[in-house]
């Protein structure tokens, strides 16, 4: 599948307002590729994007991150390899998947769950480091038994290629 | 097509070699990163690129085969030399004027315009007046409407503050993503390097010492941290750059000589990164990491 | 305005095959050096309102002279008397000096304040880095700034020059000695050879620059150059350029009563052009003349002496009866034109070899 370089008309002219736009972590070890991936996952993940949307032209990207075209060349080849994102020859890069996306009211309804959790934490004694631990110990749990037994995130089934890394 | 080629290319100012039996292949379509310690014949190299200077030995062509500072060379190289050579004395309109003159039809004022008015340049300014960021911006902004195939910067970002270095680049960057045009930029700046650089050449007293793909280059070489004293160890896999030795421990820059080249037992190998390997290889002059069948050769 | 259209790409390179021609280069050649061609446009234009001020007074009173018949030796009227003595020995002969003298300084001016500075400053500024990696490529860009700027130079010093002769004029026709046609600082300043001295000056200050890449050493070296060029043509070069391929005749007129002249080795140097004081053939100029005995043998210093005591002061008969004649060995005045343009062709030549130089040197490679 070919990623189209975003050249379109000779200039653009309004920046082809995407949804998202992209940041980068120079200090945490993660290569910049796969920041972009991730950023591209957490945002379908939380609504921000969703199916047939435009992803930043490469154009912007490097525009605003000054990095190296190839590496978003890169990433959204990635995307395109996990089944979440398609290339459109003259027209860009635009997202495919029906990813595992949470409908914004049960992440709300999910949000309003977790922070009563977080004052019966508070009312039993615990700090916000304390809460932190204690949730992050139970997440490596619940992740090391999901890995365990294979079974499929949310109800719907996952696209082709292989989904579920997590960052 | 190999943006640039250059074969036992040396250079001497008086008695001095600036550069020496240097090697390049830069395939096209890449943004390339010189970097070296001062002094190391950077500037000399990109000026026998652009034909500003001759050779005293060997040649140097670019866009497959043009001979340096040829017609047709000039005509689809654009450069823009250390510290900003630009007519200071004129106004920005006036500059990008005699530009456009001295480029004949192969120019574009329209992307000129553009990019003046999306940096807010006061185009009526003269040269002189402006910041080092608007300067430098002003020479990138007439390399770029020469719509060249080919972009050498000589150390750019040295004068410039973080927000004008970031604009700089990400002008550059811009222009790569738009036309597939080939750069060719030297650095101090590693982390600069780290972001937009996709090929790396270190170097080193006038001679190329390490040249190749960043990616390949990180991918051949690890770092291995082991027993002091037990580099030869890993003798049989590795060829060892640079070891940095405490008294029990050491860290050993080590190139892979297989893709599968495992550390022995006891070894610990971790992925390098761009500024380990650069300090390295500065650090052994003598140590050389060239793409071709030789594998790395320390002296 | 040259624009793009955003049309049909090439593999995201843009191709229109106009090259940068020497022509187009006339407006950022101009721009460049908007700031030094001002200058001299100034100096030249108040130079010249200084002399048409001048010479529309000169031409008056010459018209005035004329009127009354006033040029010939011998009218000394009363009405002539006072424009015989202004013209003599009065302001129009001071005004011609400092003129022939600017008419030479023009020259050192433009080599040292454009010339020189011309490529040193590139060099200096490091702005051949820029102008030599555009396009137009190193040569033509010389060609183009040498060019342009060298014409401007000689156009404007020649316009100067045709109005020099103008306004001096007046003060030539009463042959006096100073403002005479043939005479060095005249003979320089037409507008032949006004222009072509200015244009060697120029390339000698552009050379000078190309060479020792410093404005001020090259401004020094030029100085002294252009100067030592001036003052050789002025004193030896022109005299001996003009005393070539001379025509022989006999001056009995002249050797009867010589007004003027070097005597050295039998040769009187005269140096001067044929007037109602100078008598000889219409026009002419005397370059040397001797004396030679019955014999036919040429006279020496001595001999020359002792015949001139027994001069009588009545006409050229007191020679002829001694058996003795006067060779004169003059340029008739039909050469004159021939002269100059040997002069501003040998000068032009110069400046063009020089100039030839300068751009070998900036195709050297060396930046």
């Amino acid at each position: 599948m070919k990623i189209d370089k975003q050249s379109g008309p000779a200039d653009g002219d309004a920046d082809g307002a995407s949804r998202i736009t992209f940041r980068l972590d120079p200090a945490s070890g993660v290569p910049t590729y796969l920041q972009l991936v991730h950023q591209v996952e957490q945002a379908l993940r939380l609504g921000y994007l969703a199916q047939g949307d435009q992803l930043p032209r490469v154009k912007d990207v490097v525009g605003s991150l000054a990095i190296n075209p190839n590496t978003v060349l890169k990433a959204y080849r990635e995307l395109e390899h996990r089944g979440i994102a398609a290339g459109r020859p003259g027209l860009g890069t635009f997202v495919q998947a029906e990813s595992a996306t949470v409908p914004l009211a049960e992440l709300n309804g999910l949000r309003k769950s977790l922070l009563s959790w977080l004052r019966s934490a508070d009312s039993a004694g615990l700090d916000t480091d304390g809460m932190s631990a204690l949730f992050a110990s139970a997440l490596r749990d619940f992740h090391e038994r999901r890995v365990a037994t294979g079974a499929p995130r949310g109800a719907r089934e996952r696209g082709p290629g292989e989904v579920g890394r997590t960052a | 097509m190999n943006v640039i080629e250059a074969a036992g290319l040396g250079r001497r100012f008086w008695k001095t070699w600036a550069v020496r039996d240097c090697a390049l292949a830069i395939p096209a379509g890449r943004v390339a990163a010189l970097t070296g310690p001062n002094g190391a014949g950077k500037t000399t190299l990109m000026h026998m690129a652009v034909g500003l200077i001759a050779p005293t030995e060997g040649r140097v062509t670019v866009l497959g085969g043009q001979s340096a500072g040829s017609p047709e060379a000039l005509k689809r190289v654009a450069f823009v030399a250390q510290d900003v050579p630009l007519y200071k004395h004129l106004p920005v309109e006036d500059m990008v004027r005699v530009a456009r003159t001295l480029n004949g039809g192969h120019w574009d004022q329209r992307r000129a315009d553009k990019r003046l008015a999306t940096l807010e340049v006061p185009l009526r300014r003269k040269i002189g007046k402006l910041s080092r960021g608007q300067q430098a911006q002003v020479a990138l902004t007439i390399a770029l409407a020469r719509r060249p195939e080919f972009l050498i910067l000589d150390e750019p970002l040295a004068p410039l503050d973080p927000l004008a270095r970031h604009e700089f680049l990400a002008s550059v960057m811009e222009a790569v993503a738009e036309d597939g045009t080939s750069v060719l930029f030297s650095s101090h700046v590693i982390a600069e390097l780290e972001r937009v650089a996709d090929y790396l050449i270190v170097l080193a007293g006038g001679h190329v010492q390490v040249a190749g793909d960043v990616e390949t280059l990180l991918a051949g070489h690890q770092i291995l941290t082991g027993p002091a004293g037990a580099a030869v160890v890993v003798g049989t896999e590795f060829d060892v750059v640079h070891a940095q030795q405490g008294l029990a421990q050491a860290h050993l820059l080590a190139r892979r000589r297989t893709a599968a080249a495992q550390p022995p037992a006891g070894w610990q190998a971790h992925p390098v990164t761009l500024e380990e390997l650069m300090l390295g290889y500065l650090r052994e002059p003598g140590a050389y990491a060239l793409p071709g069948p030789e594998p790395a050769v320390i002296s | 305005m040259t624009t793009l259209t955003s049309g049909v790409r090439q593999a995201g390179r843009w191709r229109r095959p106009l090259p940068a021609s020497v022509t187009s280069m006339a407006w950022p050649v101009w721009r460049q050096h908007r700031s030094a061609l001002t200058w001299l446009g100034a100096l030249l234009l108040a130079l010249s309102a200084t002399m048409l001020v001048a010479g529309i007074e000169l031409h008056r009173l010459y018209a005035v002279e004329i009127r009354h018949g006033c040029l010939g030796s011998s009218a000394w009227s009363a009405t002539c008397r006072p424009l015989q003595n202004t013209f003599g020995f009065g302001w129009p002969q001071t005004y011609t000096g400092l003129v022939m003298l600017v008419m030479q300084a023009v020259p050192v001016i433009i080599g040292v304040f454009l010339g020189a500075p011309l490529l040193a400053r590139e060099y200096t500024a490091g702005t051949v880095r820029f102008a030599w990696t555009q396009g137009i490529g190193r040569t033509r860009w010389a060609v183009a700034t040498l060019g342009l700027l060298g014409a401007a130079v000689a156009v404007l010093t020649g316009l100067l020059g045709l109005l020099t002769q103008w306004s001096v004029q007046p003060v030539a026709a009463q042959t006096s000695r100073l403002a005479d046609r043939w005479e060095p600082g005249f003979f320089d300043s037409t507008v032949l050879t006004a222009a072509t001295a200015a244009l060697l000056a120029f390339a000698i200050g552009v050379l000078a620059g190309a060479l020792l890449r410093r404005v001020v050493a090259a401004m020094a070296v030029t100085a002294v150059c252009t100067i030592t060029v001036a003052s050789l043509t002025f004193s030896r070069l022109h005299y001996w350029l003009v005393g070539q391929g001379t025509e022989l005749a006999k001056d009995q007129a002249f050797g009867a009563a010589p007004n003027v002249g070097n005597l050295s080795n039998g040769t009187l140097y005269i140096h001067e052009t044929v007037g109602p004081s100078t008598p000889g053939p219409a026009g002419a100029w005397l370059d040397r003349g001797w004396y030679t005995g019955a014999d036919g043998h040429r006279l020496s210093d001595g001999a020359v002496n002792h015949l001139l005591d027994k001069y009588t002061g009545t006409g050229p008969a007191w020679l002829t009866r001694l058996h003795d004649t006067f060779w004169i060995a003059y340029q008739p005045g039909s050469r004159y034109w021939l002269f100059q343009l040997i002069l501003a062709g040998g000068t032009l030549l110069a400046a063009l070899l020089l100039a030839a130089a300068t751009i070998a040197l900036i195709r050297h490679r060396r930046a």
